[in-house]
């Protein structure tokens, strides 16, 4: 057995073999930190952008309050928070969280103030309020680009997450941290290609998911 | 629905359907007043265009109509109705809305744009698509085109989805600013005339801003002149203001050939006809030419003389070079015509 696969090789497929039930098994926490950290990023976002639309004298605060977060160090956040909530999951999706607020709130802010002035003036002439504007005008013609930022938001959290190995829940980033703690590259590999797959696959997904929500950019123009 | 109490539809017998007095508008922060203490009355079932070079209010006056902007100062009656004491989206689902390219929704079908007044007035679906497929016939389009998105159409027929979907509601009052300036001169001319025959046909209120002077006589019953400033220089006909501008101003605005577009706003019957005898001018002019296509011929033809025969072909008259002379200048109170249309509404 050792002879079919030396002791340099980068990776034991017989340990990846022995470890069928555990890779799956990160492999979900790891889907399932990313999609908690997005989907509460989300809302927040959504609320975050509106309160800055609606009262303009917050726009500042908010995005300089999510740039602020995005420009901390993991390494040092994650160290911050540990004293506070503990090694728990708590700890690791405040961190992701924190993460992904810049980019949607600023991706949805975009999309919305770069609604056509002449469009807008439309839907007030038509005799939209306000609340349905955004609703059914604002919001639709600002999905793509909102979109772009739930894509970015998300393949950098499923990146991040491996890093939340810190704190005992890092998905397919505890893999890493076993491999170097114990200077063994198998399970460093499993868990590096496990995660540049998810990014490559959620990558994916939201192409996917914006063709479908955006049929008016899809029709060839004359 | 719309038949709320505050409804502007609520018409007060033959008051103007637009009624703007004292009206002053001063925006923050600017010295100068962009629309100052004007007072313009529209009729109903008119046709007014608000002219002038850019700056001079026209658009602010407008958009006070449908309080997109409110007044600092004076008030703007619609229907009998004081604006300010109607909500303002309640407003505006009750007054037509035109602006360049439409203003379409990118992300939304022709039918659903078309249709968004309705549904914002909670129209039931089956009468929403009954309507809109009524309107794509009224505004000369393909229904195949209702499928489709706005950026697929082209300028003229994302302008006429524009009219239909300011027209679903059936409101009263339709505003329409600088609709056209977006299209090619020659699909603009079409537009212009369909929206006369549209509105020969609907009786709407239609106010049209445009900073294009022949656009204007092209199409208004009745030109307000805007000056820089936001002043009202001149309201009137236009073949009144062709032939009596009151000021330098107008005049310069209105340009050389006054005289000549004039006269293309009248025909040949509105000159004096002498009796045909047995010898007519062997050039012949039919009833419904211009005096500008008429005097266009006689020039042409090295000729001072030309009979006017009607559309079977019976003699009307003479027409002289002299009787067009006379008209040119002086009488403005000459009925216009637009040789494409039926003959106007009496007023």
């Amino acid at each position: 057995m050792i002879a079919a696969q030396g002791p340099d090789s980068l990776i034991w497929w017989d340990w990846v073999g022995r470890h069928g039930d555990e890779i799956l098994h990160k492999t979900l926490e790891h889907i399932y930190l990313t999609a908690v950290a997005v989907g509460i990023g989300l809302i927040l976002a959504v609320m975050l952008s509106v309160c800055a639309l609606r009262f303009n004298w917050t726009r500042s605060p908010i995005v300089w309050t999510s740039g602020a977060l995005y420009g901390i160090p993991s390494l040092a956040l994650f160290g911050f928070l540990v004293p506070i909530t503990g090694a728990s999951v708590l700890t690791a999706e405040i961190a992701l969280v924190s993460y992904t607020l810049l980019v949607l709130v600023q991706n949805l802010l975009a999309g919305i103030e770069g609604v056509s002035p002449a469009v807008r003036d439309a839907a007030d002439g038509m005799g939209y309020t306000a609340s349905r504007r955004f609703i059914s005008i604002e919001f639709p013609l600002a999905l793509p680009q909102f979109i772009t930022g739930l894509r970015i938001a998300t393949v950098t959290t499923v990146g991040l997450v491996t890093v939340a190995a810190l704190v005992g829940h890092g998905g397919l980033g505890d893999f890493i941290n076993d491999g170097l703690k114990r200077n063994f590259s198998t399970p460093i590999m499993v868990g590096v290609i496990g995660s540049i797959l998810l990014a490559v696959i959620a990558d994916a997904a939201f192409v996917l998911l914006q063709w479908l929500t955006t049929p008016w950019l899809r029709r060839a123009r004359r | 629905m719309t038949d709320n109490s505050l409804s502007v539809r609520e018409s007060v017998g033959t008051a103007p359907a637009i009624s703007i007095r004292g009206v002053t508008k001063r925006y923050a922060g600017a010295t100068n007043a962009a629309v100052d203490s004007l007072d313009l009355d529209i009729a109903q079932g008119e046709l007014v265009v608000f002219v002038g070079p850019s700056g001079c209010g026209k658009t602010t006056t407008l958009r006070m109509i449908n309080r997109l902007e409110d007044p600092t100062a004076g008030s703007i009656h619609v229907n009998g109705t004081d604006v300010t004491e109607i909500d303002p989206a309640e407003l505006r689902r009750s007054i037509g809305y035109v602006i360049q390219q439409g203003g379409l929704f990118p992300h939304q079908s022709v039918a659903t744009n078309i249709g968004c007044v309705p549904r914002l007035l909670g129209w039931p679906k089956a009468r929403i698509r009954e309507r809109v497929e009524e309107l794509i016939e009224l505004v000369r389009l393909d229904p195949d085109l209702l499928d489709r998105y706005p950026s697929s159409l082209s300028g003229g027929q994302q302008q006429r989805v524009g009219v239909a979907r300011a027209l679903a509601a059936d409101p009263p009052i339709l505003l329409m600013d600088e609709p056209y300036s977006a299209v090619d001169p020659v699909v603009r001319a079409e537009l212009r005339h369909e929206l006369r025959s549209l509105q020969e046909r609907l009786a709407k209120t239609i106010v049209f801003v445009t900073h294009d002077i022949d656009e204007a006589i092209d199409l208004g019953d009745r030109i307000a002149v805007f000056k820089t400033g936001g002043h009202l220089a001149q309201y009137s006909v236009p073949t009144e203001l062709l032939a009596r501008p009151d000021s330098q101003m107008v005049e310069d605005f209105l340009g050389a050939d006054r005289t000549l577009r004039r006269l293309s706003l009248l025909t040949v019957t509105t000159a004096q006809l002498e009796p045909a005898t047995a010898t007519t001018p062997p050039l012949t002019i039919e009833a419904s030419f211009s005096l500008r296509s008429t005097l266009d011929a006689l020039l042409a033809n090295a000729t001072d003389l030309a009979t006017v025969v009607d559309l079977d072909g019976s003699v009307l008259g003479v027409i002289t070079l002299d009787a067009i002379a006379q008209i040119a200048s002086g009488d403005p109170d000459s009925e216009p015509v637009r040789p494409w249309a039926a003959p106007r509404r009496k007023r």
